[in-house]
């Protein structure tokens, strides 16, 4: 016979669970708020648009930005799973320096970043005609700051992770993400709100992506924007590697065997 | 020659706050100014009740927990400064870290290999030398998360001793193992000692396992070493011994005298087990025999580094 407490009781351990963790909690609400800004603004500027290969633009858009989710996964979650494994205590007691472990993070990402590319470039080609390099050498410092960009991100999501513990691998999902829809990679920014084009114009993607569409769509090759974003980009790799520091050095306090706890 | 110096070494963990600012738990300090060294070919072993600090200890000395005070020095060089070069030579293994389970067990091994620079031919050998050393080579291509708690402890141990290290720190490697297996640790812990002159600190609740096999003792208590000893010195300072009785008629009279003399004594079925100075064995007898207590056995029990440790906490419990 159904118990009702025991139902109850269910719903009490999860929701516990779920109400603890603020990561959990943005997850939940996050997702359904990424579609209806991403969807809705790529509505309105395909509305709006009447250049010439606005599906291209769109099409590079959407491919590009798995670049940076793609640099930040790779970084974050072989992060994560050494916690999930416990394994952090096991690698800091050789004699591994932290440095040399982030650089081969870096350099597994960086040779994902390529095999990425590659594929991308194929399926673009084989399934709608679309050369990705078609724009020429214009492209590269584009791919290779995007890639940087994720790099911070993966290094901000690790940073979190030496902070919280695997309690923040939910929102390492949505930090991905979160810079989505003020990165134009969808639309142009100029069809978003005057404090989200605030926000667009800090961050150094929009610069990137508004690259990425004149050129796609005007053949405009716009060196200016790239130097703006670049600029940016560093500034955000010298404080996303500052803070990776610190909070490795501040995860010591508790100890590396801490962060494989929930 | 000494091959590690701890001095005054302090751990204080930060209070702990959930993200909306409560507080957890309050700031603790866990190791409170430890001073110790171990020799070269010496066999050290950390014993404490749960909490005492052990566990700490070894994280700093690996530096996976940063040390809120003190000094650590392996082989005259200041670890903190020197960490890397130091952990060349300094072996690991713990009941609580693990390994990459979807990992074989050569590939985990290899990895670690690496970590210490040994050369592809050398890991091989070493990993080959280990994995039959401990009959695991049959499972060497083997995910690590399909192997039992002893084979993962086994290799555990490999891991630990692959890049010939002349220190290895244990954290109690033999908690949750089978008594036949752990014995197989305990003799392979004492086989590197004595072929190889490895030194080891070694943490365990296992008060005949530290017997066996440690030439030393460090007890901690509420994160500070109070004992620093053989362990036959450490059971030679509890003064009392433990009479055994098996009583065949009168055990209420038995426990009614314990009692009535202020002894310390357990009930197991129809066996009392009394605590007594040694002097006064005598004069218990007599006063169970004048009671009409009669016994089918009785064995006398010197004390072990159980009693000593029994004891203590329960010493720590009324302070």
């Amino acid at each position: 016979m159904l118990a009702l407490y025991r139902v109850q009781t269910v719903i009490l351990r999860y929701a516990q669970q779920l109400f603890r963790d603020p990561a959990r909690v943005l997850n939940v609400f996050y997702w359904p708020l990424f579609d209806v800004i991403i969807y809705g603004y790529m509505g309105i500027w395909t509305e709006q648009g009447t250049a010439s290969g606005l599906g291209f633009a769109l099409l590079s858009g959407a491919i590009l930005s798995h670049i940076v989710i793609r640099a930040n996964f790779d970084i974050a979650f072989n992060v994560i799973e050494e916690c999930w494994a416990s394994n952090l205590v096991n690698m800091f007691a050789t004699p591994l320096r932290f440095y040399e472990w982030i650089l081969g993070l870096v350099s597994l990402a960086f040779m994902m970043f390529i095999g990425i590319v590659v594929l991308l470039w194929i399926l673009a080609y084989s399934f709608y005609g679309f050369n990705l390099f078609s724009i020429g050498v214009f492209l590269i410092p584009i791919i290779t700051n995007l890639f940087i960009f994720g790099l911070s991100i993966g290094f901000l999501s690790t940073s979190l992770l030496f902070y919280f513990g695997v309690r923040m691998q939910e929102f390492i999902f949505i930090l991905g993400w979160l810079f989505d829809p003020f990165s134009g990679a969808y639309y142009s920014i100029s069809v978003l709100p005057h404090w989200m084009q605030t926000v667009a114009r800090v961050l150094p993607l929009s610069y990137f992506f508004e690259a990425l569409r004149s050129a796609v769509t005007h053949g405009i090759h716009d060196w200016h924007l790239i130097a703006k974003g670049s600029v940016l980009n560093i500034g955000y790799l010298l404080m996303a590697i500052c803070a990776l520091r610190f909070l490795f050095k501040k995860s010591l306090e508790c100890g590396l065997a801490l962060l494989s706890e929930d | 020659m000494t091959l590690l110096r701890v001095d005054q070494l302090v751990k204080i963990f930060p209070a702990q706050k959930t993200w909306w600012g409560k507080i957890k738990s309050p700031q603790f300090k866990a190791v409170n100014g430890i001073s110790f060294s171990i020799n070269q070919g010496e066999n050290v072993g950390l014993l404490g009740s749960n909490g005492a600090g052990k566990t700490t200890t070894i994280q700093m000395l690996l530096s996976t927990l940063s040390a809120t005070a003190g000094h650590i020095t392996y082989f005259g060089k200041n670890f903190f400064r020197y960490r890397s070069e130091i952990l060349q030579y300094v072996g690991f293994a713990s009941t609580y870290a693990r390994l990459p389970g979807r990992l074989t067990v050569q590939e985990n091994l290899h990895l670690y290999g690496r970590f210490y620079g040994l050369s592809y031919s050398n890991r091989t050998e070493y990993i080959q030398y280990y994995l039959k050393r401990f009959d695991l080579w049959h499972a060497r291509d083997q995910e690590v998360c399909s192997l039992s708690a002893g084979q993962k402890t086994s290799i555990m141990l490999a891991k630990a001793f692959l890049a010939d290290p002349k220190i290895v720190l244990l954290d109690e490697p033999t908690a949750a193992l089978d008594p036949d297996i752990a014995q197989e640790v305990r003799t392979f812990v004492i086989q590197q000692q004595r072929e190889r002159g490895v030194s080891f600190l070694f943490t365990s609740h296992n008060m005949a396992e530290v017997n066996q096999i440690c030439d030393r003792v460090l007890v901690m208590q509420k994160g500070a070493i109070i004992a620093n000893n053989t362990p036959q010195q450490l059971a030679a300072s509890v003064s009392k011994v433990r009479v055994d009785l098996m009583i065949t008629d009168g055990l209420e009279s038995a426990i009614a005298h314990a009692q009535a003399e202020g002894l310390i004594y357990m009930v197991y079925g129809k066996t009392i087990k009394i605590e007594v100075d040694e002097q006064s064995i005598a004069r218990l007898l007599q006063g169970l025999a004048r009671l009409g207590v009669q016994y089918a056995e009785i064995s006398i029990n010197k004390p072990s580094l159980e009693d000593y440790f029994l004891h203590l906490v329960k010493k720590g419990r009324e302070d």
